[in-house]
């Protein structure tokens, strides 16, 4: 009777070697001495990066799908870019964090910002 | 790991005093091993689990009893003769010798966490002690395996680690 391991170490250290990251820490020889804090930070970080460049690289495309949807659906369709990207945008890539918008709005209602910025962020904080 | 590694990790590493002279170093998870070794163990408790089932169940079947009586006998079986457990006896003191020890288990653990973050005291420096052994171990006081699994617990626990409920190592600086 064998039993199948919880975390599939193999697939994990393939990920990671994938990567080709430079320092010698990722080498073979050191996998097993890695924190595997790091091992999914750095994985879930590079799944990150991947998805935004897979964004960045399908803008024109996705620009032109908007384009054509807006033109085949008329006027009564609203259609954003982000709806052609492969991956969904998340919150905190696109305006500011909560955190950042409780300062802000913090910020005004104490009337530390000039009343130009506060023009400036309206949208964002609404 | 190389020599470029504590570069990468941690600029000024942390360490979880035991006494002295024993030290342990703080890397805010688990390393690679340490977390495949536990995963090895709970495998081999749970394939033990299953194989003191799976053998229950025969005898419950055989005697014409619940699976839960049979494998509560299983359980006891030093304490029960042979004619309980009829021809099994023999397969049920086989696998209860094999039964994982929590205490030999915690003890494999305190190993390879000193072959990988440990730190002995030698005169004035801090020397790794990548070749610490089980007997090594063994040689442990209770007070100091109670804090090498607190330590194992802390370092799993992110939260707990970031929180920095140790005092700074005054020799951190000096090595």
């Amino acid at each position: 009777m064998v039993l199948k391991s919880v975390t599939d170490w193999t697939f994990l250290y393939c990920q990671l070697a994938a990567l080709n990251l430079p320092d010698p820490i990722f080498h073979a020889s050191n996998f097993a001495r890695l924190p595997v804090r790091l091992i999914t930070d750095v994985l879930d970080n590079n799944a990150k990066v991947s998805r935004m460049r897979t964004n960045a690289n399908s803008v024109a495309t996705a620009k032109m799908g908007s384009m054509v949807a807006s033109a085949l659906g008329g006027k009564g369709v609203q259609v954003k870019v982000a709806d052609f990207l492969p991956y969904e945008i998340e919150d905190n890539e696109e305006g500011l964090s909560e955190s950042t918008k409780a300062a802000l709005r913090w910020a005004l209602k104490t009337q530390k910002l000039p009343v130009i910025v506060v023009a400036m962020l309206g949208s964002e904080l609404s | 790991m190389s020599k470029y590694s504590s570069f990468f990790l941690l600029s000024s590493p942390e360490y979880q005093k035991l006494n002295g002279k024993l030290r342990l170093r703080k890397y805010g998870s688990w390393l690679a091993e340490e977390a495949w070794l536990r995963e090895d163990q709970s495998q081999k408790r749970a394939l033990f689990t299953l194989k003191a089932i799976d053998l229950a169940r025969k005898i419950a079947k055989e005697k014409g009893i619940e699976d839960a009586e049979a494998f509560e006998m299983l359980q006891n079986s030093g304490m029960v003769n042979d004619e309980l457990l009829g021809s099994h006896m023999a397969e049920a003191t086989a696998l209860m010798e094999n039964m994982p020890s929590n205490r030999s288990q915690l003890e494999q653990l305190v190993t390879i966490f000193f072959r990988n973050r440990g730190e002995v005291l030698v005169g004035k420096k801090w020397e790794p002690t990548d070749d610490w052994s089980d007997d090594d171990t063994k040689m442990l006081t209770k007070p100091i395996l109670d804090q090498v699994e607190a330590f194992m617990v802390a370092e799993e626990s992110v939260d707990a680690v970031d929180k920095g409920d140790d005092e700074p190592d005054e020799d951190e600086a000096k090595n």
